[in-house]
């Protein structure tokens, strides 16, 4: 309903505001006759315009005031003007509705006041509200990502500093560990299922496979393949790596038989194909450029370790060695030593020579006998090796109570941190109950200090002895 | 300048384990950001030496352990099998019969459900367990083959009930190459393609089948229908997959 040009909602509010505007009106000519002049009698109609701005807004309020206020005045002037108009009968009613509109202004711009304050706040909470949903929201997604981000970086098995740990597992200066190691270490990073280190055999012309992994039940021994006329004798006579999508480029590989074989790769060792690591089941997926790559990454990390095995391994078949701890005698000592000095002199690195000597030697060989106490002497020496998460080159010395250590690429300050490490490995050996008592004292050597040749360092190192047995 | 010590301190003593504890903690300001990050960035592999053994205990509390998390806690354990220390062994020992005490009753509960096999879904969800049980087993060998027969001997008798369903096929047809059963494999796939169309995991399938016969040109004869731009595929996996048997010269 339109009425007046008002909305059903605000023609009532008027409505209802002109009821009350005539309420005093209405008992006026009910009780008095009509209203007339005097304060008294305007006091009622002046309450209504502040009473309404109260209760109602304002719009409705000024109506009802106005109404309230017409109601009054024209029939009190009526009644009144024939009495005169006297100042002291009409300013109290002037002064009443003069302050009953004042007030109903004020408490309409109040109250507008307020309504507009409050709609501002709900605004902002509102606001606040959103932003804090969206908050919430955006930190439930930023939680499971950052659970699921946790779980990769905890679930990597391609790390490269899982890479770094496994690669330094290889200095072990034992072919057959490194070797495994080095397979194992392609497992674990291509998800391999079965593969082999090829090298050349007894007989000239084929390969045989001096590591594998996965298989289940040949015996390595029994295989050979033929170095001319097999992938993996393509691959280490041509020093270059062989993979399946080869196949698609041309008819260069139909002549092998490539079906045992995913992935060749050569082991060098300096320029020279020294083996030929053989992937045989590589998982589908797992098949990618990455996996040549790494494969690639692997293998040149290792070449210095399989080096250095390869020297220590040639150098041991050529040198007498003790009957007891197989160790070699101080002949090859000073022959390794001068090797290892030439290259040092070539800008490569530090060498050491640690001298471990053992002065309850003789005491203990009464005990335990020769072979025991150069035993236990070595045990040391082991112990150091697991400490130190590496191989290190062992040679009798002068005495046999005495070991000599050859170690690469430490100054005079890391001897001295390796002498206090042997120590250390000493009384972590008696204090676990496994070895007699040792009283070892340790002399040293760097090429760090100057030292021109093998009997030069063996000097230095013997004079420290000498000073300990003081 | 605060040092890290300060930096890392928690004035209620609450001490982070993992990352998304830390996250929480700084959700809550028990922590500072700094704490948080330092925790974020410090994750370390699983498999790293020495083993994180709390880490361990952490992922092996889940109740849901994702296939590649299970494989790869399999992997440490059967690595921690073999160590000296008799102690590590032995809790390796007992972790491996905790989590497949755990999968062996989560098929249980799968079978146990009414009528499972008569719905294509519960099939495949039980078929998907079997995977997950021999994909754990996968360095038992023995193990790995006996829970691939199961899925094959289940598809196989409730073929007619999910054959429609692309994941109980495509575990059928993994099982049966895991299992070396190529011949048998051959003839699934053609009749999975025959019935649900050239799907890109049957053409994935289908191009690991000629990559296990050495057959490097079917492979790439296969995947070439899947050549296209790289948001084109699947995942990134699958367009690096593609990519490398279908475009460029190797070692050049």
């Amino acid at each position: 309903m339109h009425a007046f040009g008002l909305g059903k909602g605000r023609f009532l509010r008027y409505f209802e505001a002109l009821a009350a505007a005539a309420l005093p009106f209405a008992l006026d000519l009910a009780l008095g006759g009509g209203p007339g002049p005097g304060l008294a009698r305007a006091v009622p109609y002046a309450a209504v315009a502040p009473l309404l701005a109260l209760l109602s807004s304002p719009g409705p309020a000024l109506a009802a005031a106005a109404a309230a206020t017409a109601l009054w005045a024209a029939p009190a002037i009526v009644r009144g003007s024939g009495a005169g108009f006297a100042f002291a009968a009409w300013s109290g009613p002037a002064a009443a509705f003069g302050l009953s509109w004042s007030l109903a202004l004020g408490i309409s711009f109040a109250k507008n006041r307020l309504a507009e304050s409050k709609r501002r706040l709900l605004g902002r909470f509102r606001t606040a509200l959103s932003r804090n949903a969206s908050l919430a929201h955006q930190n439930e997604a930023l939680v499971r990502v950052n659970a699921v981000l946790e779980q990769r970086i905890t679930g990597q098995r391609d790390a490269i500093t899982l890479l770094h740990d496994r690669v330094r597992g290889l200095s072990s200066l034992n072919k057959e560990r490194a070797l495994a190691t080095l397979l194992e270490t392609a497992a674990d990073f291509t998800r391999m299922q079965s593969g082999s280190i090829w090298a050349p055999g007894d007989e000239s012309g084929s390969l045989e496979p001096i590591s594998v992994y996965g298989w289940p039940h040949a015996s390595p021994g029994d295989m050979a393949e033929d170095a001319d006329s097999s992938i993996v004798g393509y691959v280490y006579r041509n020093g270059r790596p062989y993979s399946m999508r080869m196949l698609l480029e041309g008819m260069e590989f139909d002549r092998f038989d490539t079906s045992e074989t995913v992935m060749a790769l050569p082991v060098m060792i300096g320029a020279k194909a020294w083996a030929v690591l053989r992937i045989e089941e590589l998982p589908f997926e797992r098949y990618s450029r990455y996996t040549e790559t790494l494969l690639a990454i692997l293998l040149s990390l290792a070449e210095p370790y399989l080096k250095a095995i390869v020297e220590y391994e040639a150098l041991s078949s050529r040198l007498e060695t003790d009957g007891d701890t197989g160790y070699p005698l101080i002949s090859s000592l000073y022959k390794t030593l001068d090797r290892e000095l030439a290259q040092v002199g070539l800008g490569a690195g530090h060498v050491s020579l640690i001298v471990m000597e053992l002065l309850n030697y003789d005491a203990l060989a009464r005990s335990v006998g020769a072979k025991g106490t150069k035993a236990a002497l070595a045990a040391v020496k082991t112990h150091l090796e697991r400490r130190r998460a590496g191989a290190i080159a062992a040679f009798h010395f002068a005495e046999d109570s005495q070991l000599a250590l050859l170690v690469r690429d430490l100054d005079q300050d890391g001897a001295s941190f390796f002498c206090l490490d042997a120590l250390a490995a000493v009384a972590e050996l008696q204090a676990g109950g496994d070895a007699p008592p040792l009283e070892l004292i340790i002399g040293f050597s760097s090429s760090a200090q100057g030292h021109a040749d093998s009997a030069s360092m063996a000097a230095a190192a013997e004079h420290l002895l000498a000073l300990q047995r003081l | 300048m605060k040092d890290l010590r300060t930096r890392l301190a928690s004035p209620t003593g609450f001490v982070p384990r993992t990352q998304s504890q830390a996250l929480q903690g700084y959700i809550e300001g028990v922590i500072s950001l700094e704490y948080f990050v330092y925790r974020a960035v410090n994750v370390r592999p699983l498999l790293e030496q020495p083993f994180d053994l709390g880490e361990v205990d952490r992922l092996l509390a889940k109740g849901e352990l994702d296939p590649d998390n299970l494989e790869l806690l399999m992997a440490l354990f059967q690595h921690m099998l073999k160590d000296p220390d008799k102690e590590l062994a032995l809790y390796a020992a007992e972790s491996v019969s905790a989590l497949e005490r755990r999968y062996m009753e989560r098929l249980r509960e799968l079978k146990s459900r009414p009528s499972w096999e008569r719905e294509s879904e519960a099939v495949a969800r039980v078929l998907r367990a079997y995977a997950d049980l021999a994909r754990m087993n996968a360095g038992r060998r023995e193990l790995r083959d006996f829970y691939l027969d199961e899925l094959v001997a289940l598809f196989r008798e409730l073929r007619g009930i999910c054959a429609g369903d692309a994941g109980a096929v495509l575990s059928y047809l993994r099982a049966l190459l895991a299992l070396g059963r190529m011949d048998e494999a051959a003839d699934g796939l053609r009749a999975a393609r025959a019935d649900l169309g050239n799907l890109p995991e049957l053409v994935a399938l289908a191009a690991e089948l000629a990559y296990l016969a050495g057959n490097a040109r079917a492979v790439a004869a296969e995947l070439a229908s899947l050549r296209g731009p790289p948001a084109r595929q699947a995942t990134p996996e699958a367009a690096e997959l593609v990519g490398f048997w279908t475009g460029g010269r190797c070692y050049d």
